[in-house]
């Protein structure tokens, strides 16, 4: 076609378009369109210090100190949930210097920063220390990216067709590639096994909603990779897989199944001691919008969603890995959850305020926890960014997002103080320097 | 028409920003979800869900903001106008119809006559002549291979040509 006739074309198309009247709408991104909950949720192994139930105490250094704790006894079934009951005493919370109680950052640990480049940086000093390009796709946001001990990190170059899976070290040494996608395969999400010494790794040809809508072969696979030998094995293929965690005591692979749109439909755990290998499905009915985590040791997973064309609340249920039929809901208020490390804890920051906290800049003024062993709910009171991203690695601190993206909130889980740290891009996942 | 704009600031948008763009962004994607899709049923929802996934996402690194929250709304309408589509196979009820819409496209026949084209054909015109999709996007929205899109483009050009000249 000439370019008269594209020009031809493309005016009459768009005078035709233009013309199209358009329904007046809500006037705003509604309740519709959930909040960002843009964490990666990753199965990490800590030290778990043991976590010190604790009434509110009020020191001068002390920038937070409200803390309340309740438990019941812990029932199958939808949990009901415990009073938070305000400690007798609890003195105003006054603004601390942070040095004068020593500092919530600890050097040890650092940030994974997701801007143009993917940097890595300590809590106390923004220098980045390693630098280097990585890939996503659609999914990929939903990768647990750090090993479970903190030091390594995993992800795609390329992730598209062909795509290359790479681990490397946090700090020093250098990138290799673990896993490369044949011909035509785009990577996607992918976890760490709980133990560190393997990943478990979604790989498709990138005709999810396309093949769905106009006909095609959608590819999709799970593969394992082991990082100690460097085999691979493709050991699940026919859906689209976001890997949450892989036990490999168990030999269990647990995966969260997602279709055309984006909700999560399903719940699949692959059984690797089988020959053939088998998958054991359980469908989330409805579909939700949501995200699931695994606690570090493989043993239970959290879901966090909201289901579609409801209410705007958003809620939380967790289960043991291997039993997803038997689900517990929790009370939940917060927008989105996270294991604490090395514990049975789920926590989430609560309190959202302004009240509602959709799409305006927000924060939290609870960071809660609910024990699913005990069923103890424990909250520290103070200022907190809207969204719980993650646990520093060792699970002594909890990182909070901005809801400007442009910094986190470090608040110690056993204290409630909290320190603010700037940054330049979102940070996405948190890391051990030594 | 749409206009592509890169995104000269690569930090993560606020809230507020976000809002902003929705507002400025959607009439033309309303236009050309419904052009595309020939209803209105669903667009808006599928305009919000795409901005709920852009502010989970990290389009710093998309070029062409327009172009995706066009790609991604127009899946999310196909996935709901399916179940839509189950629901009401097995309820009975049928569709509703856009008197507003019809009442559009009676007027002018470029669109009497995109709505009788293929689907692809018409998200393929629509794509490239008002959002202004690359061929690789194009590609990525037909699922088309990309050698064949410049080649599909002309088709269905040819195609809304005879179908448009038919009325005269």
């Amino acid at each position: 076609m000439s370019d008269p006739e594209n020009e031809r074309t493309r005016q009459s198309i768009v005078r035709a378009v233009d013309g199209i009247p358009v329904p007046p709408g809500p006037g705003r991104l509604t309740a519709a369109a959930p909040r960002r909950t843009a964490f990666p949720i990753f199965a990490t192994i800590g030290v778990g210090a043991a976590l010190l139930v604790a009434l509110a105490v009020a020191l001068g250094a002390a920038r937070n100190n409200a803390v309340t704790t309740s438990s019941t006894p812990a029932v199958a079934g939808s949990v009901a949930p415990s009073a938070v009951v305000p400690p007798s005493s609890i003195a105003p919370s006054a603004s601390a210097s942070p040095s004068a109680a020593g500092s919530v950052l600890d050097e040890r640990f650092g940030f994974l920063i997701w801007g143009n480049t993917v940097s890595i940086r300590s809590e106390t000093d923004a220098s980045p220390m390693t630098s280097f390009t990585a890939g996503g796709r659609s999914w990929t946001n939903l990768s647990r990216f750090v090993s479970p001990d903190g030091r390594s990190v995993a992800y795609w170059d390329p992730a598209g067709p062909g795509a290359v899976l790479k681990v490397r070290p946090v700090v020093g040494g250098s990138a290799r590639a673990v896993l490369t996608a044949r011909t035509g395969m785009s990577g996607n999400a992918f976890a760490w096994s709980s133990d560190g010494t393997g990943l478990v790794v979604a790989v498709d040809n990138d005709c999810q909603e396309i093949c769905a809508s106009q006909g095609g072969t959608p590819i999709e696979e799970l593969w394992t990779v082991d990082l100690a030998s460097g085999a691979t094995e493709r050991v699940a293929s026919g859906k689209f897989w976001i890997p949450v965690t892989w036990d490999r005591a168990r030999g269990l692979i647990a995966a969260g199944v997602t279709g055309p749109g984006g909700y999560l439909g399903g719940y699949d755990l692959v059984d690797l001691t089988k020959q053939p290998h088998t998958v054991r499905s359980t469908e989330l009915r409805p579909a939700v919008i949501g995200r699931l985590a695994a606690s570090s040791d493989a043993r239970n997973v959290l879901l966090s969603y909201r289901v579609p064309s409801t209410s705007n609340m958003n809620a939380l249920a967790w289960w043991p890995l291997a039993e997803p039929d038997a689900r517990h809901e929790v009370q939940f208020d917060g927008d989105g959850a996270a294991w604490r490390p090395g514990t049975t804890e789920i926590w989430w920051v609560g309190g959202l305020t302004p009240a509602g906290c959709r799409t305006a800049p927000c924060g939290g003024t609870q960071l809660v926890s609910f024990d699913v062993v005990s069923a103890a709910r424990r909250s520290l009171q103070g200022s907190f960014g809207a969204n719980l991203l993650a646990f520093r690695v060792d699970g002594s601190a909890a990182i909070t997002d901005l809801d400007t993206h442009d910094g986190v909130i470090v608040a110690d889980v056993r204290t409630g103080r909290t320190e603010r740290v700037p940054t330049v891009a979102q940070v996405t996942a948190a890391v051990r320097l030594r | 028409m749409m206009v592509a704009v890169t995104d000269v600031h690569p930090r993560a948008r606020t809230s507020a920003e976000w809002e902003e763009l929705y507002l400025s962004l959607r009439p033309n994607l309303t236009r050309a979800l419904v052009a595309a899709s020939g209803a209105y049923e669903g667009v808006e929802d599928a305009i919000q869900e795409a901005f709920a996934k852009g502010i989970g996402g990290r389009l710093e690194r998309i070029d062409n903001l327009e172009g995706w929250l066009f790609t991604v709304a127009l899946n999310s309408l196909r996935r709901s106008r399916r179940r839509a589509r189950l629901f009401t196979a097995f309820s009975g009820d049928p569709p509703a119809s856009s008197r507003e819409l019809d009442m559009a496209l009676e007027r002018n026949d470029t669109l009497r006559a995109m709505r009788e084209l293929p689907e692809r054909e018409r998200t393929l015109l629509i794509g490239k002549y008002y959002v202004g999709l690359t061929q690789e996007e194009l590609a990525r929205v037909t699922g088309l291979p990309r050698g064949t899109v410049s080649a599909a483009i002309s088709r269905a050009t040819a195609l809304l040509r005879e179908r448009e000249e038919g009325r005269r």
